[in-house]
């Protein structure tokens, strides 16, 4: 996937790759791509302000603006938009382990799915946080305090 | 009797855990925080095929400064504690000490966190983390 180019759920690059990787250079998280119902550059959304992803998570939003995307996202909630700095391609993960249960993690442990890597066996490698879409929606749409 | 503990170094300060409940220790491991979570149980790491709990003995034991968001330190300690397995970053790991029980003593008050005994290894008392106190205090 070309950086620069909008990108459509359900196009060539994502099907078949299950899943679509964000990566702002410090953190790379994924979405479940049946989840994903669009992508867009920033500059070309018209549609509702979108809520950005990383504050949503607690982490520092990314500044690059010219990987800013709006990733429309498909939940039981409707149609939720979150915008992120980040390049964004649609991926194959081998599997994704889920966080352990038993641990005092809190309730905004529920927005990760699990750990994923982009290789079988490459457990030294920075992991990728998969991200529950249904608990992001839900906290997206929750008012500000 | 004896028991047999393994040094961890936490920036400056030498803590010692039983060395029955280690598991393997690792080099430098990239973990991910994950949100919401407190500084005492910050994120996850992977380790043979399943994602495990990272716990920051220094947020947890207040000997060394928290490890924070993107903290991390040059040896990643894998600990079994019953059914409960979760990681611990070190600075430095150093050979496990066999130790008689009559060296084991109660600890000096502050040094008892997590742990009410200590021993004297490389001329200095170390304090005995209690791993039962550790995973009681994260889960």
């Amino acid at each position: 996937m070309e950086l620069g180019a909008p990108v459509a759920a359900g196009t060539t690059a994502g099907r078949g790759r299950p899943f679509l990787l964000l990566d702002n250079g410090e953190r790379t998280l994924a979405i479940r791509s049946s989840s994903v119902e669009s992508v867009t550059l920033r500059s070309d959304w018209t549609g509702q302000a979108p809520h950005e992803l990383l504050p949503l998570l607690g982490f520092a939003p990314g500044a690059d603006s010219q990987r800013e995307r709006v990733i429309v996202l498909k939940t039981a909630l409707g149609q939720v938009p979150v915008s992120t700095h980040a390049a964004v391609e649609f991926v194959t993960l081998p599997a994704v382990l889920p966080i352990p249960d038993g641990f005092s993690w809190g309730p905004e442990s529920r927005l990760v799915a699990g750990l994923a890597f982009r290789e079988e066996a490459a457990e030294a490698a920075e992991p990728i946080l998969v991200l529950e879409v249904e608990v992001l929606a839900a906290t997206a749409a929750r008012p500000a305090v | 009797m004896s028991r047999d503990l393994l040094p961890l170094k936490l920036d400056e300060v030498w803590v010692a855990v039983e060395a029955r409940y280690v598991r393997e220790i690792l080099g430098p491991r990239p973990w991910v925080p994950i949100p919401g979570a407190s500084d005492k149980l910050p994120g996850v790491l992977a380790w043979k095929g399943r994602a495990v709990a990272v716990v920051d003995l220094g947020a947890l034991t207040g000997y060394c400064a928290p490890l924070g968001l993107e903290g991390h330190r040059e040896r990643t300690v894998m600990l079994e504690v019953g059914p409960v397995t979760f990681a611990v970053l070190a600075n430095a790991v150093r050979e496990v000490h066999t130790v008689s029980d009559q060296d084991v003593r109660t600890a000096h008050l502050a040094r008892q966190k997590l742990g009410g005994q200590e021993v004297e290894l490389f001329q200095v008392p170390v304090p005995i983390l209690d791993l039962d106190s550790v995973v009681r205090a994260v889960t």
